[in-house]
């Protein structure tokens, strides 16, 4: 298969499979619970039920509200473009994309932040402050998680940051590699509002940060939400499957293989972190991500040694 | 093998910053001994001296102190005197890692500033000594307890041992197991102490000794000389 | 070069025209209104004109004054700043004329338009002087106007106070200022930049102009009067104070780069450091405010702050001779003086409606206006998100630029520079997360929700002289994000005659960035048209079916009410508890104590720590040494002319020794 074909094909995967991660991660969470658990494909189901259902909508609210989904959707879409698959590169790579990326989250973070504004709920207000709070701060371990990996290889897209193809000693450059990862990966935790930061499965309003912002969605707009988070939560595992992968430039099986084995084994990992701890409180979360800084800082003095 | 030694160093940072972020005592007690057994280790996988009997005697003598004896008496000295299981500390966990960051930084810094005449396996066993000193010391200054206290004495030692390893052949280990013996020491009577003081007073908080000062600070008054009758005043109150 | 001036001259005549013929209303505020728009617009025209022909005017010409010649002359550089000036200038004249509409302000018309022709005069003046002597009066005019135009609404006590906060930060700035021209002029006491020849080293000198005009730039230490002063002025001022004033800082710090010759590296990290301070401080302070126009200033010093940071990685790329690094950065930074002087001037005009309409500007009492006046919440939306820089608009093509010449320094520039750029990255983001909070709230609470007070119920959309100026504004910005590829080279010429560089080098930059870019506005290209395609299509979902509208969901508790809301300060508490070491924020709560609760209290309160700390002890200590000269200050005038004649003697006598 030639890889420009096969570049198109990488858009459509994320878009079919990424359900398949809730699934997994609550599979995983049931397995743990020594119960049986919802069907993997359960998430879907819920996606399609959702969109048969009647529409519901706050008197308070405004157009910004209903566009709000929307573009958070087109926003992760468009992402899409911009990530490498299994180590090849994106349609759309350029040096400096992951500006993009992180950029285009932070539309559609704007949007869903305002989107609680607009129904004038308190419950929604106090989900979009701590919203804003937290992912002020881990924008900026994202930047400093990838300078470690721009130090060690000279090159600044996200398809050319393999660490594979930098020309330093193996010593330092595993090390490098793995603390990007688990700091990448800690983010991707309070970015998607799993469970040391968020919980998604509380409906208790006082302790939750995204679905406590969705809460005056129905039908096809929350739907559409659940979608695009799911999106949101493969490009954050597929960034850190593209930094353990070496980067080929043609059609590797056995790259894909792997490529999927690291996302849904990720997946495997939240749900296990999800069963084993608890959320830990508002005020423990910013201390979870300079955590998660800590480690890319000391990536950074490594690679830049 | 220098790979394993770069991940172990990394392992060790970690662990620093582990230290300053925990906030059970008795996490802070495996941290120590982890980090303990960690750098007891480390001369194996130095090559280039090969290992001599009496190195692999006393290495192994001082993974197991660290790692297992002290352990287990700091634990029995935290079950014996029941205090709440909290750290406790003066400084936010969050500042203590900013903290920790940039006392990180500085160690670096004077890696590169005091270039040591050595020939050392990894770049980082220096910076990370330094680093295990600063937050050993760190630890002394900003936790309550007596027990903390003595978790950051051991971790101070551990910095100065790392720096032993990174210089092994021309290591003068009496000193180092003069090190370890006051250390241990430390630990043996601070584990009495904290006992009785826990006996006396009902708590093992450092800063509360305080009191047995002969003067204390009033609101109304600068200080009051005379301890029991402030003390009859707040009773009343 | 004469017609420019002639043009410059007519709307000065204009604005003198306008105040002399107060007393008929309607006649001034015309004379005014149409001598600006017109003399401006023909300007601007010129201007335009100007730069695509690729040809520097000068003309010098000897006068009455001392140092010098009086010399103007138009290069690609001043005629950058000259478009920006005079467009905005366009657009706050428009808005101004329902805004200032003599009905509303009555016997100040006249004042009002001649201050504003002297502003925008005096601004172009600045930027056209080839004189040190011209450069410093023109700079001192422009400094005063504002100083009217902020007190314009001279019975508030807090405009006055402002105005005088700015009016003694404007001078400190420009003592600074005429020392560095004296010195910059050396023995020769010839004052026309043609004749700079600096004598002492060149690294004081930079000192020098990063503090004077650091000071009107309002680079953090040196802000205080920023925030006082720009949410007093009437809004199109505040949005030309904002959009454009403030750049003639970083004009001047351009400018003065450039008879200095080859930066040294430290100029850069200074200018980076200053950068970072500013841009994470200021929005940090701005986070924290409640009155809308106040947060607006802020972030304008934020921006700055970003715009110093592409500045000074810039200046580290020139003093490596890293052109790569050199041109991209300043790229940058050159793009986001254009781009935040567009968002900035829509958000400060519609923040000016918004009062306007309102009659309030504390975010606190507003809400759900959004209803009311969609046209300006719509405008405030696209405004807000150009300002965080986020993709589909012009200011995230700036940032994008500057973070890219950061990563090619990172990667190629010394170690110990490379610290301060990964630094500068890491704050950049930073920057970024907190004014995405920043803006959220100020969007958010201000226009969506309920009314917080009945202080809205009035509210409607502007006057359509009032709307127009800033739909074109919202367009730019869009225009200036979608388009960029285009755009560039604009800037590059810009950069290209200031540094005196080759024409290969710059070609050979854009094709560099050129990449990117054009992948960069495809993205965003299809962003805009897909999320048009799927709001429709799941519009015409939502259309077959039937769709109920209920209350938000309020938990089961029956009389929710507008005041249960999320305020402007529990939005952003956490924020605020999270950088408290920074900010020393203080709070005044008075929680629930009984079992049955009484009143109960919450209150953030946030000073500016810099004049807290240092400005004010400082300034006090001043007023104390200064109280001993005051029974010289005793309002007798015959004393008064005694001084001067003594004064006189005492020079007579100094001379003839």
């Amino acid at each position: 298969m030639s890889v420009q074909i096969f570049k198109l094909f990488s858009i459509f995967f994320p878009l079919i499979l990424s359900p398949l991660l809730f699934g997994v991660i609550n599979k995983t969470k049931a397995f743990f619970a020594g119960r049986k658990g919802m069907s993997v494909l359960q998430p879907y189901y819920d996606i399609f039920k959702l969109i048969q259902k009647e529409n519901i909508y706050s008197q308070t609210t405004s157009s910004i509200f209903k566009i709000s989904p929307v573009i958070g959707l087109i926003c992760v879409y468009m992402a899409l473009f911009i990530m490498p698959f299994a180590g090849i590169p994106a349609i759309f790579s350029f040096k400096g994309d992951f500006i993009l990326l992180a950029y285009l989250f932070g539309l559609s973070r704007f949007f869903t932040v305002v989107a609680a504004l607009d129904t004038g709920s308190s419950f929604e207000g106090m989900g979009a402050s701590r919203e804003v709070t937290f992912s002020a701060i881990t924008e900026s371990v994202f930047f400093l998680s990838l300078i470690a990996l721009i130090l060690i290889t000279k090159e600044y897209s996200l398809s050319g940051i393999s660490p594979y193809s930098s020309e330093k000693h193996f010593s330092i450059i595993l090390p490098v590699m793995l603390l990007v990862s688990v700091a990448i990966f800690l983010i991707s935790l309070a970015e998607n509002s799993r469970i040391p930061v968020d919980d998604p499965n509380t409906h208790l309003e006082l302790t939750m940060i995204h679905e406590v912002m969705i809460l005056d969605y129905s039908s096809a707009d929350l739907a559409v939400i659940q979608y695009l988070s799911s999106i949101k939560m493969w490009i954050f595992f597929s960034i850190i499957a593209n930094i353990l992968l070496p980067h080929t430039f043609y059609v590797s099986l056995t790259n894909i293989f792997y490529f999927f084995i690291i996302i849904f084994s990720l997946a495997v990992l939240t749900g296990i972190i999800e069963s084993s701890i608890a959320r830990l409180r508002m005020l423990k979360v910013p201390q979870f991500i300079i955590g998660a800084a800590c480690l890319s800082l000391i990536a950074v003095i490594l690679a830049f040694k | 093998m220098e790979t394993y030694i770069e991940i172990i160093m990394i392992i060790l940072i970690i662990c620093n910053l582990w230290l300053l972020a925990a906030s059970r005592i008795k996490q802070c007690i495996y941290l120590v001994a982890f980090q303990g057994a960690m750098l007891g280790l480390l001369p194996f996988f130095q090559t280039g001296h090969g290992i001599l009997p009496r190195t692999f005697i006393i290495v192994t003598g001082i993974t197991l102190i660290k790692g297992f004896v002290f352990p287990i008496l700091l634990t029995k000295a935290l079950k014996d005197v029941k205090v709440k299981a909290e750290v406790e500390p003066l400084v936010s966990h969050s500042v203590s890692m900013i903290i920790g960051i940039f006392a990180l930084i500085i160690s670096l810094w004077l890696d590169e500033r005091l270039q040591l005449p050595l020939t050392i396996e990894s770049e980082l066993i220096i910076p990370l000594s330094y680093f295990t000193i600063f937050v050993g010391l760190f630890l002394t200054v900003t936790r309550k307890k007596a027990i903390t206290q003595v978790l950051g004495y051991i971790t101070l030692e551990n910095g100065i041992f790392a720096f032993g390893v990174s210089i092994l052949s021309e290591h003068p280990w009496l000193v180092e197991m003069g090190i370890l013996l006051d250390v241990f020491v430390a630990v043996f009577i601070m584990g009495i102490m904290v006992f009785y003081i826990e006996k006396e007073f009902d708590h093992i908080d450092a800063d509360k000794l305080a009191h047995l000062r002969d003067w204390k600070i009033h609101k109304n008054k600068l200080f009051s000389w005379d301890i029991y009758h402030s003390e009859a005043e707040e009773e009343s109150k | 070069m004469y017609i420019i001036l002639f043009f410059i001259f007519l709307l000065f005549v204009s604005g003198i025209l306008s105040f002399f013929l107060k007393k008929k209303l309607r006649l001034s505020s015309q004379i005014g209104s149409f001598g600006s728009i017109i003399t401006i617009s023909f300007l601007l025209i010129l201007s335009i004109f100007n730069f695509s022909r690729h040809k520097d005017l000068t003309l010098s010409f000897s006068w009455q004054m001392p140092f010098g010649n009086f010399a103007v002359g138009i290069d690609p550089l001043s005629n950058f700043f000259i478009i920006i000036t005079l467009f905005i200038s366009l657009l706050a004249a428009f808005y101004s004329v329902s805004y200032m509409s003599p009905e509303l302000i009555k016997k100040k018309t006249g004042a009002h338009w001649f201050l504003f022709n002297t502003l925008v005069a005096s601004m172009i003046m600045v930027l056209i002087a080839r004189n040190g002597l011209l450069f410093l009066i023109s700079w001192e005019i422009m400094s005063l106007t504002p100083f009217f135009l902020v007190s314009l609404d001279d019975n508030k006590i807090s405009a006055r106070k402002a105005a005088f906060i700015y009016l003694i930060a404007a001078n400190i700035g420009s003592a600074f200022l005429l020392l560095l021209f004296i010195l910059l002029g050396g023995a020769s006491a010839n004052l026309d930049f043609s004749s700079f020849k600096p004598e002492i080293s060149s690294g004081i000198l930079f000192i020098l102009a990063l503090i004077g005009f650091g000071i009107k730039a309002g680079f953090l230490p040196f802000h205080v009067w920023l925030p006082e002063a720009h949410p007093e002025a009437p809004s199109h001022i505040s949005a030309i104070m904002s959009a454009v004033m403030i750049k003639m800082g970083i004009y001047g710090i351009l400018r003065i780069i450039t008879f200095l010759g080859l930066p040294q590296a430290w100029w850069g990290v200074t200018l980076i450091l200053i950068g970072i301070i500013s841009s994470v401080g200021a929005i940090l302070f701005a986070m924290a405010q409640k009155d809308l126009k106040r947060l607006l200033a802020y972030s304008s010093i934020e921006n700055i702050g970003i715009i110093a940071i592409g500045l000074g990685i810039g200046l580290l790329g020139m003093s490596f001779m890293y052109y790569s690094v050199m041109i991209i950065g300043f790229l940058g930074a050159f793009l986001h003086i254009i781009n935040h002087s567009l968002s900035k001037s829509l958000l400060f005009l519609n923040a000016g409606a918004v009062y306007h309409a309102t009659g309030t500007r504390n975010m606190n009492e507003l809400g759900g206006i959004i209803k009311k006046m969609p046209m300006t919440s719509f405008l405030f939306l696209i405004g807000s998100l150009s300002i965080i820089a986020v993709p589909p608009f012009n200011a995230f093509i700036s940032e994008f630029m500057i973070y890219y010449a950061s990563f090619q320094g990172i990667i190629n520039l010394p170690k110990n520079e490379t610290i301060i750029i990964i630094i500068a990255v890491v704050s950049l983001a930073l920057t970024g997360g907190l004014s995405l909070a920043c803006f959220s709230k100020a969007f958010g609470i201000t226009f969506l929700g309920f009314a917080r007070s009945d202080k809205s119920e009035k509210a409607h959309d502007p006057q359509k002289t009032m709307l127009y100026p800033m739909i074109v504004l919202a367009i730019l910005c869009l225009i200036f994000g979608v388009a960029a590829p285009f755009i560039i080279s604009f800037p590059l010429e810009t950069i290209r005659s200031t540094f005196n560089l080759m024409p290969e080098l710059i070609s050979e930059e854009k094709t560099q960035i050129l990449k990117p870019l054009s992948l960069v506005s495809v993205v965003i290209i299809s962003l805009i048209a897909l999320s048009f395609l799927l709001f429709f299509m799941l519009k015409k979902i939502r259309d077959k079916r039937q769709i109920s509208e209920t209350v938000t969901w309020d938990c089961g508790y029956i009389a929710p009410s507008a005041t249960m809301q999320y305020t402007e300060s529990s939005f952003i508490e956490p924020l605020m508890r999270l950088f408290n070491p920074i900010l020393g924020v203080k709070t005044n709560f008075h929680p629930i104590t009984d079992i049955f609760p009484v009143k109960s209290s919450f209150m953030l309160k946030t000073h500016d720590v810099f004049k807290r700390y240092f400005y004010e002890p400082f300034f006090n200590l001043f007023s104390l040494i200064f109280n001993i000269f005051r029974p010289i200050q005793h309002g007798r005038i015959h004393f008064y002319l005694l001084y001067i004649v003594s004064t006189l003697i005492i020079l007579l006598f100094w001379k003839i020794r």
